[in-house]
């Protein structure tokens, strides 16, 4: 069997001076297989050898145009430079799996799949580099998984998947890639075509477009009743509308409100309909946190009723007709229960296959409540960047009741008029007059957050305040973790499920989690922090010049200080010298920016790293003032008032010789090359190390400036202590340790 | 007094207090710098001098009503404000200011033991040239240094050797940091599975 034309299809002719070499080492290295692997018949003539001087000659002559559709294969090829020079009668189990590679090529150009050839020659070409991130896995596939005939080979690979799919394993993204090629080849799939031509879709701007537009509510941090029913939308005259350019956030994008009555005009200005949902929110926000006798919360008792008693109907309903709505109503119910997500929002998720919140899979057998936790817009794409961030992942599976979840398959949408049957119901049978749909969608919520575990984390699992929360943004979990809160909640939750409380809950206990982490991606793991300090702690030392010096002593100050009072970087942080209370290791701290006045201050503690690393600095101020203060009297001016607090402790002297305020602009400027993490990366490892150490969250809030306004833990609506404060300084003096910290000792 | 510095500077010594308006002149702050830089690790500068009791007198070039010192960097870089010092005012030529400055820099220099490559360099590189044919009658080599202090060739070539890896630390770019970082883990496991 020739193969020119597939191979003239692989390496089309171009003027690329290596097309013979690249066409002839793709053949025998093809042929290394025989055809027991997929049927693919090989002849090769006359076999030919590279070397890999001069395949990485080649894959160098093709920088800069490797992804283009001609290059691809001949990329991949070229990129075996890596690989130590073929053994023909005896090849490596890498070459072998080289060679399947290039066979399932020829499969592909055969069946018409050329998504899989760019897929599989761009992955492998960049696996197959030793310093690639993903190279372990390539070891993994041609070491572990790799097998005599496709057959096997892709059993093993189906396997793996399933295991770092059922792991929620952050590799499972890579790996997938290599997975479909083999996934394809063996299943016989045809190519994906989209219906749609491209991205360039002709369509009228909506705004254009007098429209009607139901408002559901699906915020569940939004109260029960329903805020707006029905909008009138339609065009107004001059396109001008002044209240539409105040709105960005959650008001719904409209144009104009069809005004007949100067009443409607007031309800339905969007003014007010801004005013109003703002209201609410803070409202909301400020009755729940921390407040367990909230009329808002169902008792836990009433929690547990409610559970029982749903699944005794759950389970007395047939899934056919004509009870099926009425169940379906009931599963929506239970759903929330075990999500913590509105009623609304899991149908909406369900019916339009998202996949946001609800997984359902009926060929896999596998029914997923999705942990979804992205907070970082920005992301940093320096190779090798995930093995030194403390969170790799932004979401996670766990499993829901099966017989939830099969009930679930059916589709359609819960009938609001059913779920007020069941909910009046329960009212009755369980004489709980209070009882209405938006309490029951919040009981997950109240149980994490007053019987398991702390607010973080129930925002986390529910997604309820999870916009209006700050702390958020700076979280670290590890899945493991997060999951052993769930698997308590639903535990509690559970407890009156009689009969069937075990078949309620052993689906959560048997699952095993990898050891990785979701939240922030802008964290860095310990060791890598550990190293960035200790160079720049190296640099202090071996600089001579004086004004370098000085200027890394107060880099690397500042970097202790943020790291070790997890304050905000903002200009001047930490402060002045007078801020800062050495004997008794405490700090004022104001780093607000949008509230910079005098009550927006608040204490956070100094550990005996940090007062030593002060008051050496202290010293070596004055030993640089009383040498270079003779070169240049400016020194001593500007020294003095660190020390008598007119200027902030720490300083930059910049080329001119001027004295400047440390601010992350600077930081940038002299570091942003070593060390690429956003400037307050150190409240990001703060926060994790104190979640870690199990600081009590109150605490962590008051410490980070997190708090509600007016009740900062100094003010006497608090009712955190001065002491609570000073007592976390052990904490940060552990993360001194854990980071293996070093004084400068000049 | 200022008016006519050179024919009625005051020959007698005043005390005065090191607060007061003193400073380096401005032909001595190279020297002076590279003195502060290099040196104070490397020699030993006892902690508290005894001022009171030991006659000394530091000449002092005075320029609008500043005192402008150019030798003895080692009591200088040591002054609290506080301390006083006996100074006497001379009028000497900026040229003579400029030699005799790094005449005490040659001097400290000469006093370091071992020599020190890297002082060496930061001298050779900054000390003018004529300072240099004023002092040496010919350029500084590292040669008469060693002639002067009676050291051998091989014995500086090793001191050479030793400070050739103590360049200042460049700290790693943002890659080569996560490299390296991965290299501890790695190696960090591996000692943990042994």
């Amino acid at each position: 069997m020739t193969l020119d034309r597939e191979l003239q299809i692989l390496i089309p002719d171009t003027e690329d001076v290596y097309t013979d070499d690249v066409k002839a080492f793709f053949l025998t290295v093809a042929s290394l297989v025989s055809s027991h692997f997929m049927s693919i018949i090989m002849e090769v003539e006359k076999p030919v050898i590279l070397t890999s001087q001069h395949l990485n000659k080649i894959l160098d002559s093709y920088q800069g145009k490797l992804t283009k559709p001609e290059y691809l294969t001949r990329a991949f090829i070229a990129s075996t430079c890596y690989l130590p020079v073929i053994d023909m009668d005896n090849p490596s189990a890498e070459w072998l799996w080289v060679a399947k590679l290039c066979q399932l090529q020829i499969y592909f150009v055969q069946n018409d799949l050329p998504g899989r050839i760019r897929e599989t020659t761009t992955e492998a070409r960049k696996w197959i580099d030793p310093a690639n991130y993903n190279h372990n896995l390539w070891e993994f596939c041609y070491l572990e998984l790799q097998a005599e005939t496709l057959d096997g080979m892709y059993h093993n690979f189906e396997d793996h998947r399933l295991k770092l799919e059922s792991k929620n394993d952050p590799k499972l993204k890579a790996f997938i890639k290599i997975y479909r090629t083999i996934d394809y080849a063996h299943n016989n799939k045809s190519k994906i075509t989209r219906s749609s031509s491209g991205r360039k879709q002709i369509r009228k701007s909506k705004l254009d477009e007098p429209k009607i537009e139901y408002i559901a509510q699906s915020d569940i941090d939004d109260d029960t009743d329903e805020l707006i029913d029905v909008f009138h939308f339609s065009r107004i005259e001059d396109d001008v509308d002044i209240n539409r350019e105040r709105l960005d956030d959650p008001v719904p994008d409209f144009i104009f409100i069809k005004q007949n009555t100067i009443k409607a005009t007031e309800k339905y200005s969007s003014n007010q309909i801004y005013r109003r949902t703002r209201a609410k929110f803070a409202h909301a926000n400020k009755n729940e946190r921390f407040i367990s006798n909230n009329i808002r919360n169902l008792p836990l008792s009433a929690i547990q009723n409610i559970c029982s008693k749903l699944w005794q109907e759950f389970n007395s309903f047939e899934n056919e007709e004509p009870n099926r709505e009425k169940k379906r109503a009931i599963g929506y119910l239970l759903l929330s229960l075990y999500t913590g997500y509105s009623v609304t929002r899991l149908a909406e998720d369900i019916d339009n296959n998202e996949k946001k919140i609800i997984d359902i899979s009926t060929r896999k057998k596998r029914y997923d409540f999705i942990i979804h936790l992205d907070i970082t817009p920005l992301r940093i794409k320096t190779t090798g960047i995930e093995s030194v961030i403390a969170n790799q992942l932004t979401q996670f599976k766990l499993p829901l009741p099966e017989s939830l979840g099969i009930f679930l398959t059916y589709k359609g949408h819960p009938d609001t008029l059913l779920i007020n049957e069941v909910i009046a119901g329960l009212k009755s049978e369980l004489e709980l007059p209070l009882l209405s749909l938006g309490r029951i969608e919040k009981s997950l919520y109240t149980i994490i957050v007053h019987e398991v575990s702390t607010t973080q984390l129930a925002s986390i699992i529910t997604s309820r305040n999870n916009k209006k929360r700050a702390d958020l943004w700076y979280s670290s979990h590890s899945l493991k973790d997060v999951k052993d809160v769930y698997y308590k909640a639903i535990k509690i939750m559970t407890d009156r499920c009689q009969n069937n409380s075990l078949m309620v809950i052993e689906h959560l206990s048997e699952v095993e989690l990898s050891d990785d982490a979701i939240g922030s991606q802008n964290c860095p793991d310990y060791p890598i922090v550990s190293l960035f300090i200790k160079h720049l702690r190296q640099k202090i030392v071996t600089t001579t010049n004086y004004i370098e010096k000085f200027n890394f002593y107060n880099l690397w100050l500042w970097h202790i200080s943020l790291l070790l009072t997890s304050i905000r970087a903002v200009e001047g942080a930490p402060g002045k010298l007078k801020q800062i209370h050495l004997s008794i290791g405490l700090a004022w701290i104001s780093d607000k920016e949008e509230r910079v006045n005098a009550e927006s201050q608040r204490l956070v503690p100094v550990c005996a790293f940090l007062v030593e690393a002060i008051q050496q600095f202290l010293d070596y101020l004055q030993q640089f003032v009383k040498k270079f203060g003779r070169l240049n009297p400016k020194l001593k001016l500007e020294i003095d008032k660190v020390l008598i607090s007119e200027r902030p402790l720490l300083n930059y002297i910049d080329k001119k010789g001027v004295f400047q305020s440390l601010r992350p602009a600077i930081i940038n400027r002299e570091l942003g090359d070593n060390f690429r993490f956003k400037a307050d990366w150190t409240r990001h490892v703060g926060q994790r190390f104190l979640h870690e150490q199990g600081v009590d969250e109150a605490v962590i809030l008051a410490i980070f400036g997190h708090e509600m306004m007016g009740q900062e833990a100094w003010r006497k609506n608090s009712s955190l202590s001065i002491g609570d404060i000073i007592l976390h300084q052990d904490d940060y003096e552990l993360l001194a340790i854990k980071l293996a910290l070093k004084q400068v000792n000049l | 007094m200022d008016k006519n510095t050179k024919s009625r500077v005051s020959r007698v010594p005043r005390i005065i207090k090191a607060a007061e308006r003193f400073e380096v002149h401005k032909l001595a702050v190279r020297p002076y710098q590279i003195f502060c830089e290099l040196f104070s690790s490397e020699i030993d500068i006892p902690i508290a001098r005894p001022v009171i009791g030991k006659k000394y007198l530091l000449e002092v070039v005075s320029q609008n009503g500043r005192n402008l010192f150019f030798e003895d960097f080692k009591l200088m870089s040591l002054q609290e404000d506080k301390t006083t010092i006996v100074i006497q005012k001379v009028s000497i030529s900026e040229a003579e200011v400029e030699r005799r400055a790094w005449f005490y820099l040659m001097c400290e220099f000469e006093n370091l033991k071992p020599i020190n490559p890297v002082v060496f360099e930061a001298i050779k590189n900054s000390m003018p040239t004529q300072v240099q044919w004023a002092l040496f009658n010919g350029s500084l080599t590292i040669q008469r240094v060693l002639d002067f202090k009676n050291v051998k060739r091989h014995q500086y070539n090793y001191q050479l050797k030793l400070f050739r890896d103590q360049k200042p630390h460049e700290i790693p770019s943002f890659s080569s940091l996560i490299q390296e970082a991965q290299n501890d883990i790695r190696s960090r496991t591996a000692n943990t599975d042994t």
